[in-house]
């Protein structure tokens, strides 16, 4: 029994968690609308008004305005006309902006008819068109009264405008169906025009924090209103350019600072301009080949609507490998006013990614490796070099640790500098270096049992001089000089001795051991003295190596010790070039990706409009208001001329001299091979100017007014008319 | 022993049926309540989009802040962010359309940037001048993420453009294009100072305010 119950709670949690997803799929707050009677028979028309209504036509609609806050939310409704969007976007115009098109001919009617007229309009359904186009006599007959009132028919007329826009306040999830009309004026044009009704949240005023400027922002939804004005349908597509934009910073250290970090990725942007009288819808189709690897290969489809006489441009974020080298290209397929599919094409576009980032953090990772490298050498070689070190000989019974704790030194110090190996075992007589002992005063002095080798003794140490005088003076005969060298440049002698004279030091309780006089360098010591003759007393030159206290105070160096710095030096000198070069490389890296980010990786590109002939099938036209006639257009569509084929003329006629050869040379960098550069046959005119022969070169003579505009050369783009305009199929006149 | 385990099955009861409890109290919520806790069901809904906090909750006075600047006598430049973490644009799509756009625009082309009577423009790309100043919105820095899974496939980020009276009144954020998810929701979180507003030179001292709009359509 309790087993029962238990599956039976089970049975019931269960259900408890199946249900639970069910409730969170669907729910967030909104304060919008939507179209209150869509067509089954008419695409999107659930949440688009689509009409195909004639000039002096008028159709009767309503919206549902909703809100599903939580909370009651004040509303204004309205209609406006289409604006101008940055990326061609379908955008809506604002409250207070003047409305000519589609905006003005939707009027709302959110108020039931005047009491007096009720009675007709509940017999008439509800329809506003029915009862505002009944005459004064229908009206009277309708109201069984032979006249009506001039009030009455005053206020019906008042109603029947109509109201441009609607204010109120919307209970929590109240749902309410506001009625509008809207009507197509005479002569209005064939083709598509577009608006929209708005609903927007009524912001509450809130003081100023005083804190700064800021931006109040507000929201709104626009349900589109695409109204097609049957006629004749053009429908024109022109591929505008296409690039690839790298859209980060390959150095940007935002991240670093706490700020958001950027996607690394490059933009696939393409731009199409829409030259016909109705929307469009394009297909693109991005192909992305990896020329390398032959792995990322791609073809991306994009399809966007293009609205009539505007430009859209689509950006597609491509979150690229970090190397590679890839090749771009995109197709833009649409159906002509033929019903034709027509398939534009652009160039391709090659580029290498390289990871800069990463080969410089590497490059500067092995840099202060070595860096560190060599400092560790350099520490090294002062540790273990054994500079200032002098000779020293074993005394019966002295090890290794003995000696470390006599020169107060590690003992792996000491035997790395004699380059001992283990056991380190230490015969009596054998002679090692040995740094020299520091004494109480802090002066460094030689060991007890060794002369100066390559560091001159502190002449100051008047003991230590001493003893050597004395020892100088028990020179014994066996005194040999071996070798002796001069240097021409400071003509100071200097004198290798090998296994010298041995010097007697004064015997005292400290120090009974003999000590051997040897200069150390390498196997051989060296030291420098004075010059003196071959056969100079050695006693002398030793002298006069510590008799003088000024002489002395400067540091006599070993061969040894200048070779070691000069070598130091060197390597010092060697790094700091290793860092500027790098530094160097970094600062040329930064300064060329933030030119490359400047320019934005514009690759002008020839664009090839390329017209397949084989016709298909109609497909659905998605999104689109299907349009009630499409008739073949009278005149032909105009087929753009090739950038390639183009000939240019640039006339010199009051700008700077050689300024045409100059816009010559960019025009043809910019693959218009066909350009000339001359001097024109006014002598100075005022302004540039940029002329087509016909409508076949006014997109390219447009987009060259534009490049010119981004050298500061502000021309106005005209149709040719004189001779001089006509002299090639786009003239650009540079004058004053 | 036996008691022992009659306690123990007692204290396993009394687990199961306080769970079956909770769990009896959610599904009849769920099933039959239509309290905000789990909002209700929609069955046919309408595009809108709103400023919302990290938890989804709509932002009752969403605002963007600019930095401050010292007065000057040279044109400078403050910067803000559209979209941040506390402040995402969100939009919401629950109908079957598959092509909307998300964009921003002045209250009209005419508003200015006003503290007391104090003004400069947004949206004058004229150039140069006391009365000069210019908005320049990048939507391109910034990230388009799906809320609960929902794919950001086939919405494009707009561009870096300025305002221009009558050229450009209004500047695309997020385009949605055949192929783009339905019944979904995205929001729009700005990269930092993708807001620059050109300040002309020398304008007076003030907490300058201007009202825009994001739509959807």
């Amino acid at each position: 029994m309790k087993k029962f119950s238990l599956i039976l709670f089970l049975t019931f949690l269960s259900m408890g968690f199946f249900n639970l997803p069910r409730a969170q799929a669907i729910e967030y707050e909104m304060l919008g609308g939507k179209p209150a009677n869509p067509d089954p028979n008419v695409k999107n028309s659930e949440s688009w008004f689509i009409y195909n209504l004639a000039p002096g036509q008028a159709k009767e609609d309503a919206v549902e305005v909703m809100n599903l806050f939580p909370n009651s939310w004040e509303a204004l409704v309205y209609a406006a006309d289409t604006t101008k969007s940055s990326s061609g976007g379908f955008a809506l115009k604002q409250f207070s902006e003047e409305k000519q098109e589609v905006g003005s001919w939707v009027k709302f009617y959110p108020d039931a008819p005047p009491a007096f007229f009720q009675k007709i309009f509940k017999d008439l359904d509800s329809k506003i068109l029915a009862l505002c186009g009944m005459s004064q006599a229908d009206l009277a007959l309708k109201m069984n009264q032979k006249n009506l009132a001039e009030n009455d028919l005053n206020d019906l007329k008042n109603w029947c405008d109509g109201k441009d826009s609607v204010k109120m306040e919307l209970k929590t999830k109240e749902r309410i169906t506001i009625p509008f009309i809207i009507r197509v004026p005479e002569g209005t044009e064939v083709g598509e025009h577009t608006g929209g009704v708005l609903i927007q949240k009524v912001m509450p005023d809130v003081q100023d924090s005083g804190n700064g400027s800021s931006i109040k922002l507000t929201t709104r939804v626009g349900v589109r209103i695409y109204e097609t004005v049957p006629g004749e349908v053009v429908r024109k597509l022109v591929l505008a350019d296409f690039q690839v934009i790298k859209n980060f910073k390959e150095f940007s250290l935002a991240d670093l600072f706490g700020k958001p970090k950027k996607a690394q990725e490059y933009i696939i942007q393409t731009t199409s301009k829409n030259d016909g009288n109705i929307s469009l819808d394009q297909q693109e189709t991005i192909h992305i080949k990896d020329l390398l690897f032959k792995k990322g290969n791609a073809d991306i489809p994009r399809n966007f609507q293009v609205l009539k006489q505007d430009s859209f441009i689509s950006n597609y974020s491509w979150n690229n490998p970090r190397f590679g080298h890839f090749s771009f290209s995109t197709e833009i397929k649409y159906q002509d006013s033929e019903g034709k599919d027509v398939v534009l094409t652009s160039k391709e576009i090659k580029l290498w990614i390289i990871p800069w980032r990463e080969i410089t953090v590497t490059l500067i990772i092995f840099a202060v490796i070595f860096a560190v490298y060599l400092l560790w050498k350099l520490v090294q070689k002062k540790k273990y070099g054994g500079a200032g070190w002098v000779k020293y000989e074993i005394a019966p019974g002295e090890n290794i640790d003995s000696l470390a704790e006599k020169f107060k030194i590690d003992w792996k110090i000491l035997a790395k500098t004699n380059k001992m190996k283990p056991p380190y075992i230490l015969q009596p007589g054998q002679a090692i270096l040995a740094p020299k002992i520091k004494s109480e005063s802090n002066t460094e002095e030689a060991p007890i049992n060794s002369v100066p080798s390559s560091v001159p003794v502190d002449p100051l140490d008047k003991s230590l001089a001493e003893k050597l005088k004395a020892a100088e003076m028990r020179l014994a005969a066996e005194h040999k000089t071996e070798t002796t060298q001069k240097t021409a440049k400071s003509g100071i002698k200097k004198e290798i001795i090998k296994p010298v004279a041995v010097l007697e030091l004064e015997k005292t309780d400290e120090t009974p051991h003999k000590i051997k006089e040897e200069i150390v360098k390498k196997e051989d010591l060296m030291v420098q003295i004075p010059p003196v003759e071959k056969t100079a007393d050695k006693s002398a030159a030793l002298e006069k190596l510590f008799s003088s206290k000024n002489e002395a105070a400067e540091p006599v160096e070993t061969e040894k010790e200048l070779s070691g710095k000069s070598a130091n030096y060197k390597k010092i000198i060697f790094v700091i070039i290793g860092v500027i070069i790098l530094a160097g490389i970094v600062l040329a890296g930064v300064i060329f990706f933030k030119n490359r980010k400047k320019n934005n990786m514009q690759y002008q590109l020839d664009l090839a409009n390329t017209v397949s002939e084989n016709q298909q099938e109609n497909q659905d036209k998605e999104n689109l208001p299907a349009p009630t006639e499409e008739k073949k257009p009278e005149k032909p569509v105009v087929v753009d001329a090739k950038p390639a084929d183009i000939n240019i003329l640039v006339l010199n006629e009051g700008a700077l001299p050689g300024s045409a050869g100059k816009i010559k040379n960019f025009l043809v960098g910019k693959g218009y091979p066909k350009t000339e550069a001359k001097n024109g046959v006014a002598a100075e005119i005022k302004g540039s100017f940029v002329f087509y022969k016909d409508e076949s070169f006014q997109k390219e003579a447009t987009w060259i007014a534009g490049m010119l505009a981004g050298k500061d050369i502000k021309a106005e783009l005209k149709m040719a008319e004189s001779e001089e305009e006509k002299s090639a199929d786009i003239v650009i006149i540079l004058g004053k | 022993m036996r008691k022992k385990f009659k306690t123990k099955w007692k204290t396993i009861e009394e687990t199961i049926a306080m769970w079956v409890i909770f769990g009896l109290i959610f599904t009849i919520q769920v099933l039959a309540s239509n309290e905000p806790v789990f909002n209700q069901t929609i069955n046919s809904a309408a595009f809108a989009v709103d400023i919302v906090d990290e938890n989804g909750n709509s932002v009752e006075h969403p605002t963007v802040n600019f930095g401050a600047v010292t007065f000057s006598f040279s044109e400078q430049t403050s910067h803000g962010q559209l979209g941040t973490d506390s402040q995402r644009i969100r939009a919401n799509n629950p109908s079957d359309i598959e092509t909307w756009t998300v964009n921003l625009s002045g209250s009209s082309n005419s508003a200015t940037w006003t503290s007391s009577e104090n003004h400069y423009h947004f949206n004058d790309a004229s150039g140069g001048g006391y009365a000069n100043g210019q908005m320049t919105v990048d939507p391109s820095t910034g990230a388009i993420s799906g809320v609960a899974g929902c794919l950001t496939d086939h919405i494009s980020k707009g561009n870096s453009e300025s305002f221009a009276d009558g050229s450009v009144d209004s500047i695309d954020i997020m385009t949605a294009s055949t192929g783009t998810a339905t019944s979904c929701q995205w929001d729009f979180i700005g990269a930092a100072d993708n807001i620059t507003q050109k300040i002309p030179a020398g304008q007076a001292v003030g907490s300058y305010s201007l009202d825009m709009t994001v739509s959807i359509q």
